[in-house]
């Protein structure tokens, strides 16, 4: 049996973490796991906070929600200070460094995004050092982005796949 | 029969049009919001009706009227929204009306808050409507339950000719779920004995839909009739899954969203403390699964009720056990989510047999 | 209760000509001495954008993801219609889009309150407001709207205006 992963995507609205989660969750189902995608909703967001638990496990009556997680995205301190007391492997943690002034692994998406001119496709960075971090393969992940993002413009499409690969092969310090 | 991500309120919404559903009448409440929007297009794009009502009330009023003329009905709502709906639903439960409700229930009392609870229990296995009368109630505790049980409950619907409810909380409807919706419409049971369909010249019988009976004596008549009926309901749908059958040692009960926090707790208590304790869900909340329950908890000296209200639950589970099993009480309202060390710690404190206040 | 306080009621289109559509009806109709709010931005804004029923014609909400057709209804028109009744003191549509509009909405809800103070029987103030993240315009443009295209279907105006009669 494959080891259940759960993921925390959190940080602020318009970041895109949410949407994260969703690809995340679009893998899961692709590799066939069963797949719950939890958001943060209601008044909670509208302190400018988002977040979303992703639970991707073989069997289909794992709790989609939980205290137990085992791998997290984490892009703003609030963020960091919630979340990072549910993973117990430092080394599953990705924060956004140019927010979180914390030792673990993650990058500066915003200087990164900003230096590639993604500035939009930020969060493609991130979902890239994710795929990456569960040791997906990097066709997994241009794979779901293909299905999820179908529709929207030829030149949005591109970007979040640069960003994506940016993200995949980041090797972060 | 592909695996898609979808959101809970989509996916029941779709589910009900991918099972047949021909006319569906709403308003907007959070968090059902996603529901009554899927069927404002999916509806009138398959040729079904899609009314946003001017109220719940409204929408009800023309589930009873859409019901009453034959047709596979639907509504949906949360919990002040079908605490205004109650009344409709005595009378489609007195008329014997097949229609289907989607109560996604939010925290309370009063305007309360837009975040999960189960604290419409009571309001959804008694109702608020006036009389003796009984609606079926199903309790999902995924996207995936509850797309089958919208399935299930316009079948009960229309086998029973009996309202019947989806209850789930808000965190069903809020989350993305890979799921399987159903790919053909479900088998129509004949309606034309009773449907006010305006064929009384090619039938030669006249069907009313009604409720109401000055004459005391077919009154009681009808209740007797709609009694026996609900006993024969209570014989055959009652329902709970067993999540451990090898485990012995005691017993969470719950169901919907707390039901699945319960099988993370059951793992813990096993794997930290090695207590094997079962996790029973409830699956149906009208008819109550007594008899089973009873069963399952008969040689335990503990079993928790955890529930996302303050008790409404575990007094039903006390009455309907009436073993000597001591049973407990977890919970948590308001739109707090109950988690697996609320079950774990309330599991541990009160198995030695510790009193906790719980509602009165 | 309390009849030399001040009451106001501050609603929403939805509340207002929706599902309280009968109680506003009836409170009018009762010439309650109090002073309506009535806040119309075409649209249920707190629960995500759904049709309302002051949605305009071919409007895209999330309820009418193919614009509002007649089917559904057409824009209720409730400073109109309250206007119908005979004995209430004052109604007045405005609308926020600008400076200049705002300071006479101000006017009119400062003339609504005075109804009330005078005993002079219930008073209702529609202002066509905005929402500009349900119908997906920058607010800016959102402004806009109100100014040339709401206003076509929700003219501006005084409705009623029963001059310094008493109620009682």
């Amino acid at each position: 049996m494959k080891p259940t992963i759960k993921l925390i995507c959190a940080g602020f609205g318009g970041q895109g973490v949410l949407s994260v989660g969703q690809l995340v969750g679009l893998c899961g189902i692709e590799l066939g796991y069963d797949v719950s995608w939890m958001p943060s909703y209601g008044p909670e967001m509208r302190g400018g906070t988002a977040n979303c638990h992703v639970v991707l496990s073989e069997s289909s009556q794992s709790p989609f929600i939980g205290q137990d997680m085992t791998h997290a995205l984490l892009m703003n301190d609030a963020a960091f200070n919630k979340f990072k007391p549910l993973i117990k492997k430092p080394e599953n943690v990705i924060i956004h460094t140019g927010l979180i002034h914390q030792d673990y692994p993650g990058c500066d998406f915003s200087v990164l995004a900003h230096e590639h001119h993604l500035d939009k496709s930020m969060n493609m960075i991130a979902f890239g050092m994710v795929v990456k971090s569960l040791g997906w393969e990097q066709s997994l992940g241009l794979k779901v982005m293909k299905k999820k993002f179908k529709g929207l413009s030829d030149e949005m499409i591109f970007n979040n796949e640069k960003a994506f690969l940016l993200g995949f092969t980041y090797e972060s310090v | 029969m592909s695996k898609l991500l979808m959101k809970g309120n989509e996916a029941i919404a779709r589910a009900a049009m991918l099972g047949g559903c021909e006319a569906f009448f709403g308003y907007p409440i959070t968090p059902q919001n996603e529901l009554i929007e899927t069927m404002s297009h999916v509806m009138p794009a398959n040729h079904r009706v899609f009314v946003q009502a001017e109220s719940e009330v409204a929408a009800i009023n023309m589930v009873y009227g859409a019901a009453g003329a034959g047709g596979r009905v639907m509504t949906s709502s949360s919990s002040v929204g079908i605490a205004l709906k109650q009344e409709g639903i005595s009378y489609c439960a007195g008329a014997e009306l097949p229609c289907v409700i989607v109560s996604v229930s939010r925290s309370g009392p009063g305007l309360g808050g837009i975040l999960p609870a189960q604290s419409d229990y009571h309001q959804s296995v008694y109702g608020g409507g006036n009389g003796d009368y009984r609606v079926i109630v199903l309790a999902p505790a995924s996207v995936q339950e509850a797309v089958d049980d919208v399935g299930k409950a316009i079948q009960l619907a229309e086998k029973y000719r009996n309202p019947a409810m989806v209850l789930l909380d808000g965190a069903i409807a809020q989350m993305m779920a890979s799921v399987v919706l159903p790919t053909q419409p479900l088998p129509r049971v004949d309606t034309t004995s009773w449907a006010a369909t305006g064929d009384f010249k090619t039938r030669g019988t006249r069907n009313v839909i009604n409720s109401l009976y000055l004459d005391p004596a077919k009154l009681y008549a009808h209740n007797q009739h709609l009694q026996a009926k609900y006993r024969e309901i209570a014989k055959n749908e009652a329902l709970l899954v067993d999540h451990h059958p090898d485990h012995h040692d005691g017993a969470i009960i719950a169901y919907g969203t707390s039901a699945k926090i319960a099988i993370g707790a059951a793992q813990r208590l096993k794997e930290e403390y090695g207590i094997k304790v079962k996790c029973i869900q409830l699956r149906t909340l009208w008819p109550f699964p007594k008899q089973a329950l009873r069963e399952a908890i008969k040689d335990m000296s503990f079993a928790l009720v955890a529930e996302m209200s303050m008790g409404q639950l575990f007094q039903d589970v006390l009455a309907f056990t009436r073993s000597d099993t001591v049973i407990g009480y977890v919970g948590k309202a308001g739109g707090e989510i109950i988690t697996s060390d609320d079950i774990v710690n309330g599991y541990l404190q009160q198995m030695g047999g510790e009193q906790i206040e719980h509602s009165v | 209760m309390h009849p030399e306080k001040i009451v106001f009621t501050y609603q929403g289109d939805g509340d207002l000509a929706s599902i309280g559509a009968a109680e506003i009806i009836h409170a009018a109709n009762r010439n309650e001495n109090i002073t309506v709010i009535f806040v119309n931005n075409a649209i249920y804004g707190m629960t995500g954008g759904q049709m309302a029923p002051t949605t305009l014609p071919n409007q895209v909400t999330t309820t009418t993801p193919l614009g509002r057709e007649i089917i559904t209804g057409a824009p209720i028109k409730m400073s109109e219609m309250i206007a119908t009744m005979d004995h209430i003191a004052y109604v007045e549509r405005c609308m926020a889009a600008d400076g200049p509009s705002i300071m006479k909405t101000k006017r009119a809800i400062r003339k609504a309150f005075e109804c009330q103070i005078n005993q002079e029987g219930f008073s209702m103030v529609e202002v066509l407001s905005s929402c500009n993240i349900g119908w997906k315009m920058s607010p800016v443009d959102s402004l806009t709207y109100i100014k040339n295209t709401m206003t076509q279907t929700f003219p501006l105006g005084v409705f009623k205006e029963r001059k310094h009669e008493t109620n009682h």
